[in-house]
């Protein structure tokens, strides 16, 4: 149900959205209330974001997602895509099969995720986010020059601040199975002003993050407008897709499938964060070296006590 | 000869059972033999020598990452990402745009460049115009660079989130009189996006006509 709200430019509730490669889309959704709605079985769960260009009020801000149930967002539409035989790549509309149920993605988003914002001072609060493969939810940087045409240098950092996301449940279903996110929160480090707070993970389990230390709370946001280099790149290589010309391209994991993570995955005293890998410990190397010296020592040993046998014979011998 | 030849004791023996021609008569006939026979080794050694440097004169070519700036008005360094930096350009259809890229040579063997061209996708946004770059002659360690025209295009082949990244360049030319191509990587990628249909003029309502086919 679509609604011109006061004090909201739209509101947005009861819908049921799945089975899209997108379940909804924001580009400069500017003051949309999207609340108590079902998104579900898409590929990509929702998305407000200050990428597109030729839209008017960028950047994105003041969406307020609040009561809705993003879930199973893992439907992957690629494989109507990829190949010479793919349905997407029939000459006509009919012989694609869209009646059929076939969907032919016009853009390469990451499957697998609940909600991604580009944008700013948006509140996520109060949903119910489980058992999508990727991510929960996603807030990245994506700058200005690069993909909406706006080459003012003081613009680069318009997105994405000051966004809340604060009393999410996280990892179980209504019902009360324990389904987990990938990791529940995906940032990539940049902005200012954006926190996560009071947000609940399943008993025994922890809310997850690619973050190495604590998401800063709300008392504490984030405070430093440049990202992290490793995380913010990955949009570039997956902008080339095209579903007939480039369907799979280069240096994009978007478009996989990911793993259905393990039950485990948030248990708390486990890993809580799966998209960040631990560096190595000295362990390794120093087993490595005592294993060669104690190597070595056996070596002279054994030599000192032949060249002892030999010595002795010697001996008797004369 | 050999270096038996050469060893005292072999030199005091009789040439032969009869022993007719005294051995230091024989050396000295021997002498001017090997000298002869050294200066040829030498002369060959040495024209092995140039003939391998020649040989391999393409491989020795490196050429270090250029850096590309445009004009103001076309683009914009986007620092912090990626790790240099990405060069964002300002498309407008239509419209040319200059490429400046920085060479240099970091090897020995001196280089001329007689084309320059980025590695590009089929349909590119950003099309080669101007024909073939001025050589440009890059001596051992030395630099220069080239200037690369292109015009905004083919943007009915794209959507609006769609982009083109360029981060090679190919280079071809000669090196000791031999050709050599060499695709090196640009220290700061390009990107150019592609445009909502309002910016796009080529673009038709026509189903399939833009396909990259």
């Amino acid at each position: 149900m679509l609604i011109l709200s006061p004090g909201w430019a739209v509101e947005v509730t009861r819908c049921d959205m799945h089975h899209n490669a997108l379940g909804y889309s924001g580009t400069a959704g500017n003051s949309v209330y999207v609340h108590d709605n079902r998104i579900h079985r898409n590929g990509l769960g929702f998305i407000v974001e200050s990428i597109l260009g030729g839209h008017p009020g960028m950047p994105e801000d003041h969406g307020w997602f609040e009561d809705n149930k993003i879930y199973s967002n893992n439907d992957n539409y690629e494989r109507y895509v990829q190949g010479e035989d793919a349905p997407c790549q029939a000459a006509t509309p009919e012989e694609v099969g869209h009646r059929d149920g076939v969907v032919c993605p016009a853009f390469g988003f990451p499957v697998g995720t609940g909600g991604i914002i580009v944008g700013n001072h948006n509140f996520i609060s109060s949903n119910q986010v489980w058992d999508n493969w990727r991510q929960g939810f996603m807030l990245c940087w994506v700058p200005p020059a690069l993909m909406r045409g706006d080459y003012d240098p003081t613009h680069q950092q318009d997105n994405s601040n000051f966004n809340a996301f604060t009393k999410n449940e996280l990892g179980y279903s209504p019902s009360g199975k324990v389904p987990p996110n990938g990791i529940d929160f995906f940032w990539d480090e940049a902005g200012q002003g954006n926190c996560w707070q009071d947000n609940l993970a399943a008993p025994g389990k922890e809310v997850t993050y690619n973050y190495a230390v604590g998401l800063p709370d709300c008392g504490n946001p984030s405070q430093w407008p440049i990202g992290n280099l490793v995380k913010t790149t990955q949009l570039l290589p997956c902008a080339v897709y095209d579903r007939y010309s480039n369907t799979d391209p280069v240096g994009c994991d978007w478009l996989d499938t990911p793993e259905r993570p393990a039950t485990d995955t948030g248990a708390r005293g486990g890993t809580r964060a799966a998209a960040a890998p631990e560096p190595d410990g000295p362990g390794t190397p120093a087993a490595l070296v005592a294993v060669t010296l104690l190597g070595a020592l056996g070596i002279r040993v054994a030599g000192a006590r032949v060249a002892g046998a030999r010595r002795r014979r010697e001996e008797v011998g004369s | 000869m050999s270096l038996l030849d050469a060893r005292p004791d072999r030199a005091a023996r009789p040439a032969s059972p009869g022993g007719t021609p005294p051995a230091g008569s024989s050396a000295q006939a021997r002498a001017p033999r090997r000298t002869r026979g050294t200066c040829a080794a030498a002369v060959g050694g040495l024209l092995a020598l140039v003939a391998g440097a020649w040989a391999l004169a393409p491989q020795a070519v490196l050429v270090s990452a250029p850096t590309p700036s445009v004009p103001v008005a076309d683009g914009l360094l986007v620092d912090g990402y990626g790790p240099s930096g990405t060069l964002a350009l300002h498309y407008r259809y239509g419209e040319r745009m200059a490429l400046t890229l920085p060479l240099g040579n970091a090897s020995v063997v001196p280089f001329r460049v007689t084309r320059a061209e980025l590695v590009e996708p089929t349909y590119p946004l950003l099309e080669p115009v101007g024909g073939p770059v001025e050589p440009v002659d890059l001596d051992p360690f030395g630099e220069g660079e080239v200037v690369l025209e292109f015009e905004f295009t083919n943007c009915r082949y794209y959507h609006e989130r769609a982009n083109n990244t360029y981060d090679q360049v190919r280079l071809t030319g000669t090196a000791l009189g031999r050709e050599v191509t060499r695709t090196v990587e640009l220290a700061v990628p390009l990107v150019v996006h592609s445009q909502v249909i309002l910016d796009c003029p080529e673009r038709t309502f026509v189903r399939g006509d833009d396909r990259r086919l």
